[in-house]
Formats: C-alpha cells, structure tokens, sequence
C-alpha cells in the first residue's frame, strides 16, 4: 500500500538534496564552471544595467555568491538564492525575466527553451509533484499540520480558479516589468526593479536558510526595497499559511507551476480512466492535493491530463476499484490500480 | 444534535398498547440444515457463534453495545469508541408477523421484522439504536421504536453522486462522533479510529480473498456459509471474525475445484440468515451462485477505509465516502454506478448470467428494475428479476423459473 506516495517523498526529499545541495555535492564540477565565462557570450548590457556578479551580500538580490553546477534552467522551482549556486541556475521565469532585461537575442535563448520545452513535454507537471523543493518543503508544512491534527481546508473551485489568475497576473506584471527596464531609457531602474518576481518569492527566504545562510530578511534602504521586503514577507506568510492549512493550495498561482500546466495536456505521462470500473465512491477527488475532481466526474474513457494536475498519482494510488485508473507513458501502461488480493489459482 | 426523543410525552400510552410478551423465532433447526452441508470444519466457529446468539436472544457483552442499521452509519466509529457495533437488519418471518401489529402489512418485511424484534422485546440489552434516514421506511422506524430504545437519527443526504455532500456527511459523522464520546464517557482521539479502521480494513482484506476465491470456484466455499458468515459478522466481535475467516479462507483454498453449472451473480436485496430462501432455491435449481452486489456483503466489506489525511476530521471524511459515497444502495443516486458495476462484474469475472433479486415491498430496488434489464439487454447479458417475500409458498414456482433461466443460460453458453 502507498508505494507511490513513498517513492514520490523519497524522489521528492532526492531532488531537495540534489537541487539545494548541489553545488556542495558537485563541488568540482562546480568550480570548474566557475572559471567559464558568461553563459550569454553576447550580452551586451546596455550602461547602468546589472548582472548577477555586482550583487554583493547585503543586496536584496545577493545569489549567495556562487554560480551554479550547472547553467541550466530545468522546469521546476529551483533557485538563485541556493547556498553556494546550487545545481542549477534558477527557475524558468528567472530565465524569463532576466533575458527579457538584457534584452538578449532568441538564438542563444534556444538551447535552454528546447530543453525546457522537451522536459515539460515527456513529464509534464510532474516536476512540481516529485521535484519542486519548495513543493517539498510545502508537503513538510502539511505533514506538520497532520501531525498537528488540524483539519485541512478545502478551498471552492472558483477560488482555485481565482488563484490561477492572480498568478497570471503576477506573472504578466514581472514581466512587464523585466521589459521595461530593459529599454535603455529605464536602465536607470534596473538596481531596483531587476527580477522583480524574484525579489518578493518565498523561495528568497527559504532556500539561502538551507545552507544555514541568513537570507536578506530585510532592505529599508529606499521605498522601492522597502516594499519588496514587505511584499516578500506577505508573500512568505501566505505561502506558509496555503501549505499549512490547505495542502497544495499555492501551486495554482505559482508562476513556474502555471508555466508547466501549459504542457500538461498532451505530455508523455498520461493519467487514464476506465469509467464502466468507477463506483464514484470520491477518494480520488478527495486526496487530490491541488482539488481537482475531473477524474471523479468523467463517465468515459479517456486520459485526463488536468492543467493544474501535479502528477502526484495520488489518486491511482487511493482507487479502490481494480484497473479502474492507471498511468501510461507515450501509451505504454506504467502501472494500474492493483486489487489488494492476489488472484488466487 | 440529531438525537432526539420521538413520543417522548406518549411513551407509556404506546408500550401499553402493544405486545409486550417475548416472541421466540428458532431458527436452530434451519441452522443445523446449513451446518450438514458445511464442507469447512472451520465454519464450526460462525455457526457456533450463531447459535450461541440465537439461543440466548439478546446480548450479553462486556462492552455497551450499540445497534444500528445499513451501512451508511460508520461501523468504525463505533468501535473507535470501544463500543460493541450490532448490525440490527433482519428477514425473520416469525417476527415479521410479530412487527405486523405495529408495522401495517403491506409495507417492508424487514422493518416488519425489526418492529417485531423490538417490540418483542429481544433487544433489551442494547445500549443506543442509531438509526439512518437512508429510505422512508427506516426514517418511520426511528419513530416507531423510540418508545423502546434510546434512538440516535443520522440523516446523510442522498445525493451520493455530488461530493460537495462530503461536508454535510463529515459534519453529522462528527456529531455522532461527539455524541458516543459523550454518552457513553468515552475520550477516543484519532489514534483510536484509525486502529478500529485497521480492523475493518483487514476484515476488507480477507472478505476480498473469499469473494475472489468463489468467483474463481464457487464450490470452494458454499454460498450458505458465505451467508453464514456474513451474517455473523452482523454481531461478532470483529477481531475473532477476521480470525475465524481468515481460517476458513486458508481451508476453502484447499478445496478448490472446477465445476461446471452456470455462475451467476446475485444483485438486489440483502440475504440475511434466516430468509436463504433466495440461495436455497438457487442450489436446486443447479445454479452457482458466483459472487453478488448487495449491501451487507460486497457493499459492506469490499471498499477499504482509505486515509488520505490522518488527522480526525480527515479519517471521518474517508469513513464518509466509504459508506455513503461508494454506497451501492439504491436508495441513494446512483443508478448508473450500479448499472457499471453489475457489467464490469460480469465481464471481469466471466459470469453467465445476472439475478436481481427483489425482496416485495422494496420499492426502491423495485423502481430500477426495468432500466437494468433495458441496460443489461442491450449487452447481451442475461438477466432474471425474482420478487418474493419471506414466506415458503413461493418456492416450488421460484424454482421451475430459476431452472428456466438456468437453461437459458446453458444454451447461451454453447
């Protein structure tokens, strides 16, 4: 029984590890990234712009002074802020973000966005479900919540809805914001206004602490830091308080997550249905952690990749019904729901 | 709170008015009947508790015992609470009659047989009757009795089918919860329920084994001691019936054999010791009966408790999709989970034929009919509706038509 759930925390606590730790694991590999170059070769940063080796300690955006092992931006919520670089560079909407300010042609871009674009593609979400160290941190705050015998909220589908909007919206607005100071005539804005999403991100806080690294928990300096400090600290609450009280609450307005949805439709893992075995008894709607109940609802067969589904198999794993819901890969059947009881013959 | 004292003010007038003395079905001698064609020596147990149970005719246990009806009520939440869970449903003639002067006749014989029971004064011992509004008849129930016994009324909306119903089941789930807490001074934590959901879902686990084992070789086990033991868990503390069953399973294993009479599955009604009318005459008639689809059997056991979140309101929530959203009774929405099950039962397990047996007077059962036949045609599946009651002198017609449909099924075969 729940062997998948076992397998996704010990892949989950892994990928923690891996993508947290790395740049202390790959400590080699590390420094001989370092001595490379700029991974941009042809960034011309137009005057008083910024880039990451001026962030010194004590600046809101101090990258804990190390590059990464590797320069990649895989599709999952890893970080700038890891100690010593960490694995990789940082997440899809820091690549965003950052390029869109310097303003840096497409054909560099390409590599990175192909091998984003193929892992999304073969594994859709699943990289927030098995992956996301700041989902796993999240899943550790339920875990804490369970222990503590408080009962889980369950949020409406309006408000989930609503959730996902609002993450657009910041999402649009940080971008917006990266393009702007990106124009020579904004230059001047770039100290303040570089990674805008970054600056008020939970994982700001979170991941330096990882490395026993105090975070830059605050910036008075100008109006400008000021708000971003607060906004991250209200960001920060709310983040603790949706995975506390409501499981996977936060992923549905979490800007990388929403990026990732784009490919779950059509992406090579595959949950399916065989509707003439569902006694529409609820468990799978009811452990689902983002809420989601399209698999309870549909009276066909049929593969129902959601676009908020985190690929979780949670609901594989609690059907009751034997061969009712299954997983396949590009067609090829992965696992089924199983009977406890073996055939006896 | 949902309990509350019905003809609180009329209490005397009403246990006046009625029979007051003892009425004493025996059914020892049927017993015995089953027990001769028990091939199981492990079976010896269950008939031996039923006996035991019959003779005395009330309860005698350490424990406060609580009885309570259909499986929407929570079992686990009983025994969470270390109290003694007694399934109260019953299809004894002897007390249908008895119901009957309180119970007009034309309506459901088995709460005919309950109001006989409890007016009959065998269910003196129990502690708390807890009584679910699952369909008109057991809703009227809560009312006729209640001069007798302390009733608890659980009221699950019907709509099975619409999971925003889940809180509204969590929430009076709860409150019994808090009520047993409270009226019997008991201080169980979550600890506790997940344990008594340990119970049942091993219970789940070994009833799973038997229903493969017979829908693989009917033979191995008879059907009258799959209704035997079914019937004895109605009562049965459950720890020695997972005991007892998890013996006769490992000797019923040894006894496997191929046979080669049509196997067909049984939907409709409960059959609860002493009404085997139904199974009797399916043995004359050379039909296996292969597996079934009622309530206190595959409805009861065959959906584990899942635990998704282990903190009490969430393990209250897992109990209430258990019993009420999973539900196969048809009292709830759910025809065309119904409708889905018998199909994928029958193509799973490759039966010949479907029986849906209707006890008379169960309207809801009743109603449905006509679909699943119109459903199970268009599929080719072979399907027999039987309406009967408790009395015998139906039998000899049940059976010229049950060996009717058994050749039919014969022919379909070839």
């Amino acid at each position: 029984m729940n062997k998948i759930n076992i397998a996704r925390r010990i892949f989950q606590i892994l990928s923690l590890v891996l993508l947290v730790y790395g740049g202390y694991i790959f400590k080699e590999w590390k420094e001989s990234a370092e001595t490379e170059q700029s991974i941009f070769p042809s960034l011309k940063a137009p005057p008083g712009s910024i880039s990451t080796t001026k962030f010194e300690k004590g600046s809101i955006l101090w990258p804990s002074g190390a590059t990464p092992v590797i320069e990649n931006y895989p599709p999952s919520l890893v970080c700038r802020f890891n100690p010593k670089g960490g694995m990789f560079k940082a997440c899809i909407l820091h690549f965003f973000s950052e390029n869109l300010t310097w303003q840096t042609q497409i054909k560099y871009l390409l590599p990175y966005i192909t091998l984003f674009i193929l892992l999304c593609f073969l594994f859709g979400r699943m990289w927030c479900g098995w992956v996301c160290p700041i989902g796993t941190v999240g899943d550790f705050l339920t875990f804490l919540r369970r222990k503590m015998n408080i009962k889980v909220r369950r949020f409406p589908q309006n408000f989930r809805i609503n959730l996902s909007f609002t993450g657009y919206g910041i999402m649009a607005i940080a971008l917006t914001i990266s393009t702007i100071i990106g124009m020579p005539n904004f230059a001047r804005y770039q100290c303040y206004w570089f990674l805008p999403y970054c600056q008020i991100c939970p994982a700001r806080l979170i991941c330096p602490m990882f490395g026993l690294i105090k975070p830059n928990w605050k910036d008075f300096s100008t109006g400008i830091t000021t708000t971003f400090t607060i906004l991250a600290w209200l960001v920060l609450g709310l983040f603790v308080a949706a995975f506390y009280f409501g499981r996977r609450v936060w992923c549905h307005m979490c800007p990388v997550g929403l990026i990732n949805s784009w490919f779950n439709k059509g992406a090579g893992v595959e949950l399916h249905k065989k509707a003439i075995k569902c006694i529409k008894c609820g468990y799978c709607a009811d452990a689902c952690p983002m809420g989601l109940t399209k698999m309870y609802q549909m009276n066909n067969d049929g593969i129902y990749n959601q676009n908020a589904c985190i690929m979780c198999f949670r609901c594989v794993e609690v059907c009751p019904r034997e061969n009712c819901l299954g997983v396949k890969f590009f067609g090829k059947e992965l696992f089924r729901r199983k009977n406890d009881t073996k055939k006896v013959s | 709170m949902t309990q509350k004292k019905f003809l609180d003010n009329f209490r005397d007038e009403i246990q006046k008015g009625f029979v007051s003395d003892r009425i004493s079905p025996n059914n020892i001698a049927e017993l015995q009947k089953y027990k001769r064609k028990s091939e199981i020596p492990s079976m010896e147990n269950f008939y031996e508790a039923i006996e035991n149970f019959e003779n005395k005719k009330t309860f005698e246990l350490e424990k406060p015992s609580v009885g309570y009806f259909c499986n929407i009520v929570p079992e686990e939440i009983i025994l969470a609470c270390d109290l003694h869970p007694v399934r109260l449903c019953c299809e004894d003639q002897v007390c249908a009659q008895a119901g009957e002067e309180i119970a007009p006749g034309d309506i459901c014989c088995v709460i005919k047989s309950i109001c006989g029971k409890f007016y009959g004064r065998l269910y003196e011992n129990l502690n708390l009757v807890i009584i679910p509004g699952t369909c008109d008849p057991k809703t009227k129930l809560a009312e006729l009795i209640s001069p007798l016994k302390e009733i608890y009324f659980l009221d699950p909306g019907r709509d099975s089918d619409y999971l925003e119903n889940a809180a509204i089941w969590e929430s009076r789930y709860t409150e019994l919860f808090d009520f047993l807490k409270k009226r019997f001074h008991k201080n169980p934590g979550r600890t506790q329920l997940i344990s008594a959901c340990h119970k049942t879902n091993k219970r789940t686990e070994i009833f799973r084994k038997i229903y493969q084992l017979r829908t693989d070789y009917p033979d191995s086990i008879n059907v009258f001691d799959y209704y035997i033991m079914i019937y004895a868990s109605f009562f049965m503390e459950i720890e020695l019936w997972n005991d007892f069953a998890e013996k006769v399973y490992s000797q019923a294993l040894e006894k496997k054999k191929t046979q080669n009479k049509p196997r067909i599955l049984l939907v409709g009604t409960p059959v609860i010791f002493p009404n085997f009318k139904i199974i009797d005459v399916l043995e004359q008639s050379g039909l296996a009966m292969a597996t079934d689809i009622q309530c206190t059997s595959f409805g009861r056991f065959f959906n584990p408790v899942e635990i998704d979140e282990d903190t009490e309101s969430g393990i209250i929530r897992a109990l209430a999709l258990k019993n009420i959203a999973g539900s196969i009774c048809p009292c709830l929405l759910n025809l065309e989970k119904m409708a889905n099950l018998i199909i994928d039962t029958v193509n799973q397990y490759n039966l010949d034929g479907v029986i849906y047996y209707n006890l008379r007077l169960c309207q809801v059962f009743e109603i449905q009919t006509a679909i699943l036949r119109q459903i199970l045609k268009q599929r080719n599946i072979p399907f027999i509706s039987i309406k009967t009651d408790l009395g015998k002198e139906d039998t000899g017609q049940l059976k010229t038509r049950l060996e009717a449909f058994r050749e039919m099924l014969e022919s379909h075969r070839k």
